[in-house]
């Protein structure tokens, strides 16, 4: 397995009235070809300008983008077509990222007609292939996305990312919006199309349930930095950073006898706009000390593979 | 809403634009209104009694009677077949100022609000230099530089009125730029003509469609009124401005002569207002489901 | 034993349009909220919740929205019978509701003071200082501090704007509150901070809660008792630890195993096929029937009633699968 994706100090920063806003700020990973990165978190933690910064959708400030080793930082308008058949993006809302003009067929059609290099006969066919890949009746082919509920749309969406055959998706919350029992129908065709195609995902989501189920490694952000990253079912087990403890430990679980634990995050999110020095999480954090307000914390490995941005880490948690 | 797709009711986009449209009265009638008056004077050469410059002195100052509808005026014409074949001129320059001048105004509109920054300022800017001055005005200029005719009214009032169809349009185009459809066609590597083109201008055709259809009575009567000031056509062309101009003198002893192209105008722009907000009701709401 | 302070009897909502037909959003709805009790209404996006909750409340759309059949009955009378005027003192009074999307239900040209102060004197003939200092008092038992009384709501994040929210629902210390999704729209760590404080507020001023969600963890931890809703009807119905533990309607059954769990790692999830039906185009007998794999050719015959499968647990199903919570 080799490495498909990788991602050093990767920064946004957007300029407003009152600042600059650090939206990303020096996120660091690697993902190998077939996984699934999770990156989780709650609003305003960049997760979905992380995505999109990936995929160019966004110009990057900072930092550098390896796709299979090179270099794509900052690319060609030639060389950013090729990455596009191969790097695309699966959006949260059904209904906002699909053209309502333009029926199912004409959708999925569209990333082939663009290409170029393909007969009408060829299209049809290939249309044909991915309404039945992801699990849309042909008698859809014409419909508008306003005739069509949530789960299908989100289908058209997904047919339309897989239909040249990429290598790397970016999801950016494609369930969220989904109901219960619909949300399982699309997360289980997204797991064996993976399969089924070897792709690599980057899932971005804040449903800490779905992020488990579905990652290899997660990632866990905060005011656009890494505070976590561990194998899934390690980060579960072992969630060493007081913000993680605090996210999974607020999840409501369906289970009458499981006794939630009393939320242990002091007042609300603080500013991305012109960072103070110093842990961005501190403000919030109930094992605070002065030195955290002082020096942005390092990223330390406490385990092969887990990383955490803390200062405290190893005396909290006895390691 | 969930639940699968009804099979009974299909219908296009347009036809149920269509249905919801003819559901309202007043949007039918405006339609209808239209509609008769257009098919009236498209077929001028068949049914008007009289040939628009024929001359009688001896039938002057007619008034309304059963040979002469509308009567006749100073040189023995009869006023309802100048009528005719005048609304063919006012009709004719109203469409195509109005159709000319949308599709400009969409252009820069487009090009301002998809790009945005620098280029939506200088775009927005120098066509705020025009907006800032009455619509007449301008036209009134203008049609004085190029000189009378059918052609320098069209002229003038397509390029007076260019500047607001751009404003107009610049605001749903922003709002749509900024939808997940779009983003999502960046990512499929379509070319900006292609977006602009495929994505945006198909979902702002409502607003568009309903201004054009306002902005024809609004161009046929500031046509009207180039020929009334003695710019735009001349006579003996009998575009319904002309006829009041002309008239203008003989207001007090034959008011008829000016009534009748006067109600005309005022039909055809009612009548265009009506479809107006008949299209912007029928299209509008439940598109955002 | 605590006393019954609302009840719905056979309660049926229709809406008539015309482009689309009657559609049945609710049929035969009954269930019963005793004092002090949360009841959960939970089910999926157009089972009809939001239906039940503003029917309760005579909140419906006419002429569109009607009520077939049914009625419901509140503190002993029956809120049909009433005048629009005696609705309205009861409405913000005795029975509060709070809406989904805390970004739209405040209005951003008042401050979140005055919002509050105005609907406690529309219910009180008390004065504009008075009802103010109460505002105020209200804001800090949602755990806004009250310097922030005469602040607008684009000035507050979202988790507080549905603080406010509630304070504006709790304001005249309602025996009955209708929470509709409360906290979806909030992150979840914001959510778990509102999920304690509704439940302290609950604990203090023994208010009854009627709390609409699809989510069944935030149901677990608040309600008493609970009703699955499905295609406008009740499926199942009874005490929390009755649908958690014993949970026997396959709908139940199949939605508790489409959830990812955070406790176990499963690598498929059983998922329940197909969509929930039209409104406007029912099926016959067993609404759930076209998508459950108990199926029988009876379930599609006719209408299917209520079965007391146990004291206070209620199924609506010919063969509830009486199944035991994997712990």
């Amino acid at each position: 397995m080799s490495t498909i994706l990788e991602v050093k100090d990767l920064k946004k920063y957007f300029k407003v009235n009152a600042g600059t806003l650090h939206a990303v700020d020096g996120v660091n990973f690697k993902i190998e070809e077939g996984q699934t990165l999770g990156v989780v978190g709650e609003s305003g933690c960049g997760k979905s300008t992380l995505g999109r910064v990936v995929l160019h959708l966004l110009d990057n400030t900072g930092g550098q983008i390896l796709y299979r080793g090179e270099d794509i930082t900052s690319v060609s308008r030639e060389k950013l077509s090729q990455l596009r058949r191969e790097m695309q993006i699966i959006f949260q809302d059904p209904f906002a990222s699909l053209n309502p003009r333009m029926t199912v067929y004409q959708t999925i059609a569209e990333p082939m007609e663009i290409a170029g290099g393909c007969t009408k006969e060829q299209i049809q066919r290939r249309v044909s292939e991915m309404m039945d890949t992801v699990g849309l009746a042909s008698r859809f082919v014409n419909s508008y996305p306003h005739e069509l509920d949530g789960g299908r749309r989100q289908r058209i969406g997904i047919a339309r990312a897989l239909v040249l055959n990429p290598r790397f998706v970016v999801c950016d919350e494609p369930v969220s919006a989904l109901d219960v029992s619909i949300q399982a129908q699309v997360l289980n065709l997204m797991l064996d199309i993976q399969e089924q195609m070897g792709l690599t995902y980057i899932f971005i989501t804040h449903d800490l349930s779905v992020v488990k189920y579905i990652s290899d490694d997660i990632m866990v952000m905060y005011l656009g930095q890494m505070v976590e990253k561990a194998p899934a079912e390690e980060l579960f087990r072992h969630r060493y950073h007081p913000y993680t403890h605090a996210l999974i430990s607020a999840v409501p679980i369906p289970d009458i006898d499981h006794k939630r634990q009393r939320i242990q995050l002091k007042g609300e999110l603080t500013s991305p706009i012109n960072p103070r020095p110093g842990c961005r999480f501190a403000a919030r954090c109930i094992h605070a000390a002065p030195e955290c307000f002082a020096e942005d914390p390092e990223i330390q490995e406490v385990s092969p593979g887990h990383f955490v941005r803390c200062r405290r880490v190893r005396e909290l948690n006895g390691l | 809403m969930s639940g699968t797709t009804k099979e009974i009711k299909r219908r296009s986009m347009a036809g149920e634009v269509a249905v919801r449209y003819f559901r309202k009265p007043l949007a039918v009638l405006g339609a209808v209104i239209l509609a008769v008056i257009v098919i009236m004077c498209l077929l001028a050469p068949v049914i008007a009694p009289y040939d628009y410059d024929a001359q009688d002195v001896l039938r002057k100052f007619t008034e309304p009677c059963r040979q002469f509808p509308c009567g006749t005026d100073n040189l023995g014409r009869d006023i309802f077949s100048r009528l005719l074949y005048g609304g063919r001129i006012s009709l004719m320059v109203g469409f195509v100022s109005a159709t000319v001048a949308a599709v400009a105004g969409v252009v820069f509109g487009a090009i301002a609000a998809f790009y945005g920054g620098k280029v939506d300022n200088l775009i927005m800017r120098f066509l705020d230099i025009f907006i800032a001055l009455p619509q007449m005005l301008l036209a009134i200029v203008i049609s004085t530089m190029i000189g009378p005719g059918i052609q320098g009214a069209i002229i003038a009032v397509t390029i007076a009125t260019i500047p607001r169809y751009a404003q107009a349009v610049r605001a749903p185009i922003l709002s749509i730029r900024g939808q997940e459809f779009v983003e999502a066609a960046f990512a499929i590597d379509a070319r900006d003509s292609r977006i602009i083109l495929r994505h945006i201008l198909p979902n702002v055709l409502s607003p568009i469609i309903v201004q054009v259809t306002m902005g024809v009575g609004n161009a046929i009567t500031m046509a009207a009124s180039l020929s009334f000031l003695g710019l735009g056509v001349q006579p003996p062309y009998p575009e319904w401005g002309q006829l009041i101009s002309s008239a203008r003198v003989y207001i007090l002893d034959h008011a008829y002569m000016v009534t009748y192209p006067g109600l005309a105008i005022a039909a055809v722009v009612l009548a265009l207002n009506l479809m107006g907000d008949g299209l912007r009701d029928a299209m509008d709401p439940r598109w955002k489901d | 034993m605590a006393e019954t302070i609302l009840e719905t009897k056979n309660l049926s909502i229709a809406y008539v349009t015309k482009d689309f037909g009657t559609c049945r959003a609710i049929n035969d709805v009954s269930f019963s909220l005793k004092k002090g009790h949360t009841l959960g209404l939970v089910g999926e996006t157009g089972a009809g919740k939001t239906t039940i909750a503003k029917g309760i409340l005579r909140l419906l759309s006419v002429p569109q929205g009607r009520v077939t059949d049914g009625t419901v009955i509140f503190e002993g009378e029956d809120l049909y019978r009433k005048s629009e005027r005696a609705m309205r003192s009861i409405r913000g009074r005795k029975i509060s509701m709070i809406f989904q999307d805390p970004m739209t239900s405040l209005n951003p040209i008042d401050t979140v003071g005055d919002q509050i102060a105005e609907v406690i004197r529309l219910h009180s003939s008390i004065s504009r200082k008075e009802a103010f200092r109460r505002a105020v008092a209200s804001l800090e038992m949602v755990g806004i501090p009250s310097e922030r009384a005469g602040e607008y709501p684009h000035q507050f994040s979202g988790g507080m704007k549905q603080r406010v929210v509630i304070a504006i629902a709790l304001a005249c210390s309602p025996d009955l509150l209708i929470a509709d999704e409360p906290t979806t729209a909030l992150d979840v760590t914001i959510q778990a901070q509102v999920l304690d404080m509704m439940n302290d507020l609950k604990q203090r001023l023994g208010t009854s809660m009627i709390l609409i969600s699809h989510d069944l963890g935030v149901v677990a931890e608040m309600c008493d008792e609970v009703a699955v809703i499905y295609a406008g009807e009740i499926v199942e119905m009874g005490s929390a630890r009755d649908i958690f533990k014993h949970m026997a309607h396959p709908y139940t059954i199949g939605m508790f195993e489409s959830l990812p769990d955070l406790n176990s790692a499963s690598r498929r999830l059983k998922l329940i096929p197909g969509l929930m039906p039209d409104p406007t185009d029912l099926p016959k007998g067993c609404k759930f029937a076209p998508r459950c794999s108990h199926c029988t050719q009876a379930c599609t015959e006719a209408a299917v009633p209520l079965t007391e499968l146990a004291p206070g647990h209620f199924c609506r199903c010919l063969c509830p699968q009486q199944k035991e919570a994997q712990v």
